[in-house]
């Protein structure tokens, strides 16, 4: 059974008797539900309850359970309801109480879009995710989604298929959902000890590697060296603004991208409050950054990805923290993001290793044809999460991509012939 | 230890923890020349490579105990183990018991009063999660009260389980089975419901709102002073 959390929500009306309907969401892969009746799915996972084993536990029994837990949650859906909020509430074994309860919590019937469902997804990107000493470019992952270090996330230069199979990430993980937390500034922490950096940090000059005060002087400088390092301001006010991206620094942002290209010294110069380091995050981080970025180049397709792929090694060691998955993430859905977009025709080219595909996007083929084109590409699993992203990205936009996905089998079948049948399975669940 | 046959209508179960893994609680309290050492832990009965003799020499060494203790505890923990296999082979009427099971602890400074159902006849159940489940919801931070709840729950589950083998034995003797007879031993045994009663809400697996607390957990974190006076009283009580 499939339970990640999709980014999918389908509202459905859940009380039937009365005049007003109160809209709750539910995953749609729960959409059998149905509070009048019992249906196999709960049949099948919750056998006790319908074998006539025991009085004390009858289709009845369960159905009181349930709808008291469900009814419990609806109190208030932002919170997180526990299961020992309910069990004292209820008559019978604990152990059934909480089969029931956990029934319940992975079909998203209660908990969906709860509060905490977020710390879950956070401790598993601590669990799964390692920060990795050793390599001699010093891949650095930041495993703390709260730290405030601008994900440098994905590049031009991610080589394709990396790690998507190491990437816990849920297959149906949008670019909300990775990039969320980004929006909320922490602070800074130090890259050493993880603390908050509030009274002064070390930054490194090439990197956004910072340490706190007091790694730096215990000399906990990682593998970098110690003359990399400059002293910052120390209050957390002159952090915040270092940080945030205001409209018009986008603006000069774009701007200057759109006409230097890859020329990072003088878009930095531009937008004179970010540095370079920065500026190259903040493009990455937009839906069609990268795009524009190679756009500017792709007049000339030879030189455009040549252009590309030195853009991508100059920058490429002076990134040395990028968190694998998230980065090859990030090239899926901008890549997917990016198939709605028409831009001038640039030669597809086999892909070459750490560089951007370029892909033919003349009005004449449509964007299912292209997607076929390079999923073909691609690996299965990656052409599977890069359309998930994309699926979900749009749905977030837009509420009806939902309804145009409705007969999914065909959609599956038809665009991804090259997917494996597990993966096309998973997807429909 | 000798195997007694089955008269009863419903088959009995060999006798055995009603939890998914058939561990032993195990409850050391041992005095040596003015040292008191106590501790309440899990035994897997089964596992051919815990010897109780290297377990009890570590805990004496790691513990900095004098040497006497080595042996006393490895005494203690060989004659639990021969009691719970003493009940091996021998049979418990489980029939339909879902027993009440009460915590009452205080782990380091957390205090913990609560009151729950407990199926004995469900052989997956799990004290363990149970427990963690508990920590979890409750915001629990000590790392010490998840096992000792885990541990009180298992006790306790001990407990009802010998009793059941007692009242196997005792229904077999009664020359007559009657029905009168089962609900006589588990009032005067105290550990089972009726279970109609239990359902007391109209049959309603959803209970009466005013009975909610008594079935709630009730947890309270105290003071360094309030835990010191409550631990010089325990020393003081005769034991």
């Amino acid at each position: 059974m499939e339970t990640t959390t999709r980014q999918d929500p389908k509202a459905e009306s859940t009380r039937p008797d009365e005049p007003e309907f109160d809209l709750y969401t539910i995953p749609s892969y729960s959409s059998w539900f149905r509070w009048n009746d019992i249906h196999e799915t709960e049949r099948a996972a919750m056998r006790e309850f319908f074998d006539g084993s025991s009085v004390t536990r009858s289709p009845k029994i369960y159905k009181e359970y349930r709808d008291f837990m469900i009814n419990r949650y609806r109190e208030d859906p932002s919170t997180r309801l526990t299961f020992t909020e309910v069990r004292k509430s209820l008559v019978g074994d604990v152990s059934l109480l909480n089969k029931v309860f956990q029934f319940l919590n992975q079909w998203g019937l209660i908990n969906f879009g709860a509060d905490s469902a977020r710390i879950e997804s956070e401790n598993e990107y601590k669990d799964e995710v390692r920060v990795e000493d050793g390599p001699p470019n010093g891949i650095r992952v930041v495993a703390d989604p709260n730290s405030s270090k601008p994900f440098p996330a994905s590049h031009a230069g991610a080589p394709l298929g990396a790690d998507v199979r190491r990437s816990k990430l849920s297959p149906l993980a949008s670019y909300s959902d990775v990039f969320g937390e980004l929006g909320k500034r922490k602070g800074i922490l130090c890259g050493s000890c993880g603390g908050n950096c509030e009274s002064g940090r070390y930054q490194h000059d090439k990197d956004s590697y910072v340490l706190c005060v007091k790694c730096f002087k215990d000399g906990k400088y990682g593998n970098k060296s110690v003359d990399d390092f400059k002293l910052h301001g120390s209050s957390v006010s002159d952090g915040k603004q270092r940080d945030a991206w205001t409209e018009a620094e986008t603006l000069l942002l774009l701007e200057s991208v759109s006409r230097h290209g890859d020329d990072w010294d003088i878009v930095a110069q531009t937008v004179k409050s970010k540095t370079k380091l920065e500026c190259i995050s903040k493009l990455i981080e937009l839906p069609f950054g990268e795009f524009i970025s190679s756009y500017n180049l792709g007049k000339d397709p030879a030189s455009g990805l040549s252009g590309n792929g030195d853009g991508g090694k100059d920058v490429f060691p002076s990134l040395p923290e990028q968190q694998d998955m998230i980065k090859s993430e990030n090239v899926m859905s901008q890549q997917a993001n990016g198939n709605e977009q028409r831009g001038d025709d640039a030669d597809k080219v086999p892909p070459l290793k750490k560089q951007c595909v370029s892909y033919s996007s003349g009005s004449g083929i449509s964007i299912m044809r292209q997607i076929a084109r390079i999923s073909s590409m691609v690996g299965d699993d990656i052409t599977a999460t890069a359309a998930k992203a994309a699926f979900a990205a749009l749905c977030d936009e837009a509420s009806c991509p939902s309804d145009s996905f409705n007969n999914e089998e065909d959609f599956a079948n038809e665009l991804w012939p090259a997917m494996d049948q597990s993966v096309s399975e998973r997807w429909l669940i | 230890m000798k195997p007694l046959p089955s008269t009863s209508s419903k088959t009995p179960v060999k006798f055995r923890m009603p939890t998914s893994e058939n561990l032993v609680p195990i409850r050391l309290d041992i005095e040596v020349g003015g040292q008191r050492f106590k501790d309440a832990f899990t035994w897997n009965i089964s596992d051919p490579d815990s010897e109780v003799s290297v377990f009890a020499k570590r805990t004496q060494k790691d513990l900095k105990l004098p040497l006497a203790f080595a042996t006393q505890i490895a005494q203690s923990i060989q004659t639990q183990q021969t009691e719970f296999r003493s009940y091996k082979g021998q049979e418990m009427l489980t029939g339909e018991k879902i027993v009440p099971i009460k915590l009452d602890l205080r782990v380091n400074r957390t205090l913990i009063k609560d009151q729950f159902l407990w199926d004995l006849n469900n052989f997956d159940s799990d004290p363990e999660e149970f427990s963690k489940t508990f920590c979890n919801d409750l915001g629990i931070e000590d790392p010490e009260v998840g096992p000792a709840v885990a541990f009180a729950i298992r006790e306790q589950l001990y407990e009802i389980a010998i009793q059941s083998v007692a009242t196997a034995r005792e229904s077999r003797n009664a020359k007559k089975g009657r029905r009168g007879e089962y609900s006589s031993i588990s009032r005067s045994t105290g550990a089972a419901l009726d279970l109609m009663k239990l359902f007391s809400n109209r049959y309603s697996g959803v209970r009466k709102r005013k009975e909610w607390d008594v079935f709630e957990p009730m947890v309270d974190m105290l003071s360094n002073e309030e835990v010191a006076a409550l631990e010089s009283m325990v020393e003081r009580k005769p034991r």
